[in-house]
């Protein structure tokens, strides 16, 4: 049996379980069919036991909204759960994080005795709300965003109920899409509970449970060990906002980090008050933020289960932007604020540990392509990429590594299919933070388009780039122009463009580190690179001249 | 007929093998060479002698050499390849560097920025612009381009990839770069998209394109060298080297084409599995082989090894189709260990052959794999490697000791988790190419080889519910004759992006005949040749889908009818279903790209069948010892010599057989015979 004195079947199942919520992946996004799944790879899967404990997962930034939804689903439908059910829902007021992001949930049975849940989780390309894709900046409240569809039940022991699906489907502008991402995620079920009925044939059913408690205990305890390094005393962390797409003022998010006694506490409390805007994040969403430079602290191997969260307490106030209180739009925050989120604790955590972390996220700006006539939209910012900051020993690069699910589409592919034409895709020179080892560099695009076409934009990284890291300097800027001007605002809402061009710049990474200390055959590398245009020697003269 | 060789260069032994025209078959092992061509020589002369012929002499009658090299690999590996520079459209030049965003580990921030094998500063941008339809919209400048090949010369590349965006709809930009480069700099190789991977998808073929270009001059100069060597000792006949695709081509494209080789290695151990697993009848196979460090996974249907196009080498990503073999970081070599939570985790860091496994005396400490099987009886402390080695049980204990400690477990129990989890991780892997592809591994024969691969497939094949074991005898030079048996085997593929209502059939034909043109004339010098093979097939999706599935068409026809074309789409929808659990029949599927291979069937060799002994398998017996099972804990049991056990015999579990290189395993309730082609067949006994 495997309980502690037994930790080789408690491996065998946790390894396997792990490999389940992979296959449930693959299933899920070759079967899907839009690019927020397929390409962005916005999804999750999981397994999760009562009260919304999760036993292990493949998105650490999902793991606070499947944890609540799931708890919240529980507690709602208590012992009217049956086999075969599956329970589907949006809300982010039932512990989820934005209207966009799907979440099925479906018991595992074997033998009649239910041994957990399997979640899948996904970002639908549309449900409805003002505008199509549901990131608008102008939201007063959630029902601009999209439709909240709190927790129902879809399939009841095994048969669809169609009215069900139907009156949700039809609240998308993209029915047909989402029918088919529903589908894909109840064959990631299916794939999910196959495999896990092959364990409970093969381990039996207790082994499997006690399998299942290993796998949390073991990310637990991988924690519970890290944290014994940890010097007790309180650390502050701070991440800033240029603006809240409703006013330009900037917006300061603050931790503390509050060590003692084995435990820990993220306390948001002091953050400011939640915003008119839509860059509220949900309470779930905030602690899988929170989570990111923990886990990239553990080395991010370990299982993403409830286990990192039984020593570590995420703090929040009601009405904050890190807890919004119902109504309060919260379309744009697993983005703004999540990665204010993970920079503040970094920075916090930085206090203990200067070595062991690097600016770990981008700020990132919105900008749609957007056809009413053909009721189409495309995302533009999907090719950019950038932010990743330099760490102790090496420099950064590309996009920061928690938020590098995504994968550009293919230049190609898309002029194919749109009627969009790339003139530029390349690193952007200069938009590095320096350092002793700099950030990795942004990257600019530049796009002309066959029709008429309305651009949409939220942009932040204008003014407060990514933070550095002991001593480092901040990430470039970011920059939305048409035809060769730079947009000024946080904001521009359908602007028609024929033959301008649009041209996007995501900035890089922050330094860590003094620049002054930067090596001469690094400074060298990147002037031979033409990724710096202007010298930045500190030294006494130009190691070229 | 003259001699066939067949030469696998490995890291440690160059392996030969040559058979006469009696079907009298002779192997060398000799070591690998810094300068490969030197082992190959070593190699072949000592198989002379074996034949009773001086190296020249031996040579003069022999018809061909079938190489498998590790040059390509290696180069990739160690980033060891001839300075290359690109010429891209302007505004593209990185490409390569933002890889799609792909990061290899998400949360490991040690991780670092892939090496630059084509440096920023080579690649340069020229001004043209052709659309997906294949309309100029920007001519080709030519000045740039002069300015660009100057520039590259001065910064002295000896290499230079063209890619240009949509090359693979309207090549005729990249053709007139590759005249200007010959004007302006004769010597430099020069590698097209549009030549080497019409395909859409920019990032993927500028990767492809950049690793050839990389590769190429390197491999063609040590081929040369080869060649120019092997002709002074009197070869008149044919060279051939073995492809990344399980087929065999000629020297001189090879040496265009130096990427296609990158799994030349691998591919002739592949190509040996099939022909020993189609020997004893099996053609549907996992093959697993265990190493030292590493553990390859490969699925073979139907006697054709599965092909793959995803793939990454040496973080390089690499479009052309390839055996797709899956490798994790588990081998005899492994090392257990406890980590912060106090979790048994064995591998991936392995103690290699210095310092080795603790039981090795070499210096190691730490316990590993090898360490366990010596503890649980599945090796022989005075019979190891071929009788070369002497293994330390004592040390084995101490370095077990270290983590049954503090486990507070005994030693054999720690040993036989150690055993456990690595055969999980190891069954994982199994699953992932049959399981999470919708194949049911028990419709497989497991094929295990390398050291420790046969001691530990009794167990996998248990936890898979595989009902058959094949473990090839004499598997000393086993890619070696593999590179013997294969064909010439070419791989085309050329993009076509239409919705199944747009297709037209008049332009997939004439898409199809030029592919088998230049296959044809790539094919090269085609007397041993027998017969030629047509297999087409087409990248098929969903609309909205961001990846393909490759579905065979099946025509006998040269021209693809409308009923074909039918009957792909037919089978796309069964095949989406059988890989994904999900299909949408009543939705218009589309095509991505059309493939085409052409495999020359050449003269089959026949190996001698030896006729079947008597069941009884005394004569091998050569000792008991105890040896541990999960179900009865250490039993006694009959230990059998290899070498001395006769086609025919019967052995059946529990029981061990001590093979020169390697242990078969039979654990309770499975039964092993040696088949009249030296394949031991284990058959799990229900």
């Amino acid at each position: 049996m495997a309980n502690k004195s037994d930790p080789i079947l408690g491996e065998v199942i946790k390894s396997q379980l792990i490999a389940t919520v992979a296959d449930m992946g693959t299933t899920l996004s070759r079967n899907a069919v839009s690019p927020e799944i397929t390409e962005e790879r916005d999804y999750s899967n999981g397994v999760v036991l009562e009260r919304g404990e999760v036993v292990v997962m493949d998105n650490l930034l999902h793991l606070g909204a499947v944890s609540e939804t799931a708890a919240n689903i529980q507690d709602m439908f208590q012992f009217a759960i049956k086999p075969g059910d599956v329970v589907f829902t949006n809300d982010p007021y039932s512990g989820g994080s934005h209207v966009q992001d799907f979440m099925a949930i479906t018991p595992f049975f074997y033998e009649r005795d239910s041994l957990g849940y399997l979640s899948c989780r996904a970002h639908f390309p549309d449900i409805g709300g003002q505008v199509p894709g549901g990131y608008f900046p102008f939201a007063d409240d959630v029902w601009a965003e999209g439709s909240r569809i709190t927790p129902v039940k879809i399939i009841r022991e095994g048969k669809m109920a169609g009215d069900v699906v139907d009156a949700v489907v039809m609240n998308s502008r993209f029915a047909d899409a989402f029918r088919l991402n529903l589908c894909s995620m109840l064959a990631a079920l299916e794939i999910g509970k196959l495999r896990l009925e092959q364990m409970a044939r093969k381990y039996g059913k207790e082994n499997l449970r006690q399998g299942m408690l290993y796998c949390i205990r073991y990310s637990e305890a991988q924690l519970e060990s890290e944290m014994q390094k940890w010097p007790e005393g309180e650390f502050i962390g701070e991440s800033v906002l240029d603006h809240d797409a409703r006013s330009s003022s900037e917006l300061r998010l603050h931790v503390a980090l509050k060590v003692k006694a084995g435990k820990a506490v993220l306390d948001f409390s002091a953050s400011r008050e939640q915003s008119a805007g839509f860059v509220n994040s949900t309470r779930a969403n905030t602690v899988s933020c929170a989570l990111v430079p923990v886990y990239v602290l553990l080395g991010g191997k370990l299982p993403i289960n409830s286990g990192l969260l039984r020593n570590l307490e995420i703090r929040t106030r009601e009405g904050t932007v890190v807890h919004p209180v119902f109504p309060a739009p919260v379309g744009w925050g697993p983005f703004h604020v999540g990665t204010e989120i993970v920079s503040a604790v970094t920075q916090a955590i930085v206090k203990m540990f200067p070595d062991r972390l690097a600016s770990l996220a981008p700020k990132f700006l919105m900008v749609q392509a957007q056809w009413p006539e053909k009721g189409e939209v495309f995302p533009l910012h999907m090719f950019l990429q950038g932010g990743a900051g330099g760490t102790r020993g090496l420099e950064g690069w590309g996009t920061p590594g928690p938020f590098s699910r995504s994968r550009t589409p293919s230049v190609e592919l898309v002029e194919m299919e749109k009627p969009i034409r790339v003139k530029q895709l390349e690193l952007l020179p200069d938009s590095a933070g320096d350092g002793r080892w700099r950030g990795g560099f942004g990257t600019v695009a530049e796009f002309e388009f066959q029709d008429t076409t309305l651009i949409n934009a939220v942009i932040e990284g204008r003014i407060h780039t990514a933070e550095s890291v002991a001593q480092g300097e901040n990430g470039g800027c970011n920059e939305l122009s048409i035809r060769n001007e730079k947009v000024n605002g946080g904001v521009l809402w359908q602007h028609e463009v024929t033959s301008e061009t649009v041209r996007i710049r995501m900035g890089g990474g922050a330094g860590w580190g003094s620049p002054s200390e930067r090596d001469e055959g690094s400074i060298r590398s990147d002037l031979d690179n033409e990724l710096r245009s202007r010298n930045p020697w500190k030294g006494p003269a130009d190691p070229r001249s | 007929m003259g001699y066939r060789i067949g030469i696998d260069v490995g890291g440690t032994f160059t392996d030969c093998v040559a058979i006469d025209a009696n079907l009298r078959i002779e192997t060398a092992k000799v070591p690998t060479e810094t300068d490969e061509a030197e082992g190959i020589f070593n190699g072949i002369s000592l198989l002379g002698s074996h034949f009773g012929h001086s190296a020249d002499a031996f040579l003069s009658q022999s018809e061909i050499i079938v190489l498998g090299t590790t040059v390509v690999t290696n180069t990739m590996l160690e980033y060891s390849g001839s300075p290359t520079g690109l010429i891209t459209t302007k505004g593209f030049r990185d490409i390569i560097e933002l890889r799609r965003g792909y990061k290899e580990s998400m949360f490991d921030i040690r991780l670092e920025a892939p090496f630059q094998i084509v440096p920023r500063q080579k690649r340069i941008g020229v001004s043209e612009r052709v659309d997906y339809s294949g309309r100029v919209i920007t001519e080709l400048n030519q000045d740039e381009v002069k300015d660009a090949v100057r520039r590259l010369k001065e910064l002295r590349v000896e290499s230079i990839a063209v890619c240009f965006l949509f090359s693979f709809v309207s090549p005729k930009h990249e053709k007139r770069v590759r005249e200007i480069i010959k004007e302006i700099y004769p010597e430099a190789y020069v590698t097209l998209s549009s030549e080497l991977l019409p395909q859409i998808r920019e990032f993927e073929r500028v990767s492809t394109t950049i690793v050839n270009a990389y590769v190429t001059p390197k491999l063609s100069r040590y081929l040369e060298r080869l060649e120019a060597k092997l002709s002074r000792h009197r070869f008149s006949g044919e060279l051939f080297i073995m492809q990344s695709n399980g087929g065999m081509m000629g020297v001189d494209y090879t040496k265009t084409r130096g990427v296609e080789a990158v799994l030349s290695g691998p591919s002739g151990g592949i190509v040996a599995s099939i022909y020993r697993g189609q020997q004893s009848r099996q053609n549907n196979l996992i093959t697993v082989d265990m190493g030292g460090t590493s553990y390859d996974v490969c699925l073979i249907q139907d006697a054709k090894p599965e092909i793959g196009i995803d793939a990454w080498i040496s973080r390089y990503r690499i479009a052309i189709p390839m055996i797709d073999i899956h490798t994790i970081g588990a081998g005899g070599g492994s090392i257990a260990w406890l980590d912060q939570a106090g979790g048994l985790r064995v591998g991936p860091r392995s103690a290699g052959a210095v310092p080795g496994p603790a039981c090795y005396m070499r210096g190691g400490i730490e316990p590993t794999v090898t360490d366990a099987d010596l503890i649980l009886g599945y090796l022989n402390p005075d019979y190891f490697l071929n009788g070369k080695m002497i293994l330390d049980k004592c040390a084995a204990e101490r370095a077990i000791c270290r983590i049954a400690d503090p486990l507070k477990m005994d030693i054999v129990t720690a040993a036989h988790g150690i055993f456990k989890i690595v055969n999980n991780a190891m069954t994982n892997a199994i699953r992932y190419v049959s399981i999470s592809r919708g194949r049911d591994p028990r419709d497989y024969a497991l094929m295990a080889f390398g050291g420790a691969g046969p001691i530990h497939a009794g167990m996998q094949v248990k936890d898979l519910g595989i009902r058959t074991i094949v473990v090839p005898r004499n598997a000393g030079v086993f890619s070696a004759i593999g590179n013997l048996v294969s064909n010439l085997k070419i791989s085309k593929v050329h993009s076509y992006v239409r919705r199944k209502d747009q297709v037209d059939l008049d332009e997939v034909n004439a898409l199809f005949m030029k592919m088998m043109k230049d296959a044809e004339a790539q094919l090269g010098k085609k007397e041993k040749v027998k017969e030629i093979i047509i297999e087409r097939s087409m990248d098929v999706r969903y609309v909205g889908q961001v990846q393909e599935v490759i579905v065979p068409i099946q025509s006998r026809t040269q021209r693809v009818t409308d009923v074909n074309l039918a009957n792909t789409f037919r089978d796309f929808h069964q095949l989406h279903y059988k890989l994904y659990a999900f299909n949408r029949p009543d939705e218009p599927p589309e095509i991505v790209n059309l493939r085409l291979d052409m495999i020359g069937l050449c003269e089959e060799v026949h190996f001698r069948s030896i006729s079947f002994q008597g069941e009884n398998p005394e004569k091998a017996l050569k000792g008991k010892r105890q040896v541990y099972f999960e179900e009865t804990g250490f039993i006694e049991v009959p230990i059998y010599d290899g070498e001395k056990v006769e086609p025919g015999n019967l052995i059946g579990g529990p029981a061990i057989i001590e093979e020169p290189w390697t242990n078969i395993v039979i654990f309770p309730k499975q039964e092993a015979l040696l088949d009249q082609y030296m394949n031991y067949v284990v058959e799990v006994v229900t």
